[in-house]
């Protein structure tokens, strides 16, 4: 059911799956990474000038990274403004970061904000 | 749900913002005015105002931030003379555009009709008694006057009958929109054909002469 609700939002959420081989045989996961932000405009005044960013993976993670991607570049793994990044979160584990406004360097406009985390050396997200 | 979203960062405060009082007119005789708020932005959905220079907010510090709206119906704080509205505009994440501000001059004073003559008291239909000739002057600049046969000495500009110039009465109405000159004659003359047409049966006649402001007052006296 849960790859199934997966499913459905496909075309907005990063789903991939990976398969890890034990001695019992080989067992598929997937890799589901949400991010929200407390707002989707932000300017220099105060009390709106920065945005809270929550995020989290439906399967533990050893890194991750927060980027903006403006405009029309195309978003991808290191590609974009650094917003954050960090090191091994446990499954369901939500994440905050905030973001100020100065953080996007690239002028007014609208930005693509992503996220992405590592698991066994392969990146999700984005 | 998703791994992304789109964030967008808009430091520029609202552009082209524009004010008019009463669609622009100089003048006003009341003190209740609308206003047209405008802006170049495209779209003004969590924008704010904030008005002054009105009677519930003379000053900025005395004024609140309301929803954006492009009229508003304010009322002037009282008294004659030149009254200047200002407004600020703010978008959905505070950035703040300067001030603008439009004038109009308040105007509640009815001009003051003075009449010189009649140089005769009585006038028939007969040629060489038909004619009295008077002349008035008003204490402002006026754009408009008619010279009316009203039912008593109070009557107001829309009643009784305007005297027509069908045979002969001269300077019985008029028109400027730039206005005719303050305390200075306009000579008239009324026929009695004319005045038996705007009032037929023999008699006393009262004759008013209205005048009105450029602010739209009429005179009353």
């Amino acid at each position: 059911m849960a790859l199934s609700n997966s499913l459905n939002y496909y075309t907005h959420t990063q789903l991939k799956t990976y398969t890890h081989t034990t001695l019992a045989g080989t067992i598929h996961f997937s890799v589901v990474v949400t991010v929200t932000g407390s707002r989707d405009i932000i300017s220099a005044k105060s009390t709106v000038n920065s945005v809270d960013i929550t995020f989290s993976s439906t399967a533990a993670i050893d890194k991750w990274e927060c980027r903006a991607t403006f405009e029309n570049a195309t978003p991808s793994v290191g590609v974009g403004l650094l917003l954050g990044s960090g090191s091994s979160i446990a499954s369901g584990v939500e994440t905050k970061i905030n973001v100020p406004y100065s953080s996007l360097t690239l002028g007014d406009g609208t930005y693509r904000i992503s996220l992405y985390v590592q698991k066994d050396n392969i990146w999700y997200g984005g | 749900m998703a791994s992304f979203f789109n964030l967008i960062l808009d430091t520029t405060a609202p552009a082209g913002v524009s004010l008019k009082i009463n669609a622009g007119a100089a003048y006003t005789s009341s003190t209740t005015v609308a206003l047209t708020i405008g802006t170049s932005d495209a779209t003004t959905t969590g924008y704010q105002m904030k008005i002054w220079g009105i009677s519930i907010a003379t000053t900025e510090a005395a004024a609140s931030w309301e929803t954006f709206a492009t009229s508003k119906s304010v009322t002037l704080p009282t008294g004659d003379g030149t009254k200047t509205v200002y407004v600020k505009i703010r978008d959905s994440v505070l950035n703040e555009s300067a001030s603008v501000s439009a004038s109009i001059i308040l105007d509640t004073i009815a001009p003051v009709v003075n009449i010189t003559g009649p140089d005769v008291s009585t006038i028939s239909k007969i040629s060489g008694a038909n004619t009295a000739a008077f002349s008035f002057q008003v204490d402002e600049i006026f754009t408009e006057y008619k010279v009316k046969v009203v039912p008593n000495t109070s009557s107001l500009q829309d009643a009784g009958t305007q005297i027509p110039t069908t045979a002969g009465s001269t300077n019985m109405s008029g028109t400027n929109s730039t206005g005719f000159p303050a305390n200075t004659a306009i000579n008239c003359t009324i026929n009695g054909t004319d005045l038996q047409s705007a009032s037929a049966a023999d008699g006393t006649k009262i004759i008013k002469v209205f005048a009105k402001d450029k602010a739209g007052n009429w005179s009353v006296v």
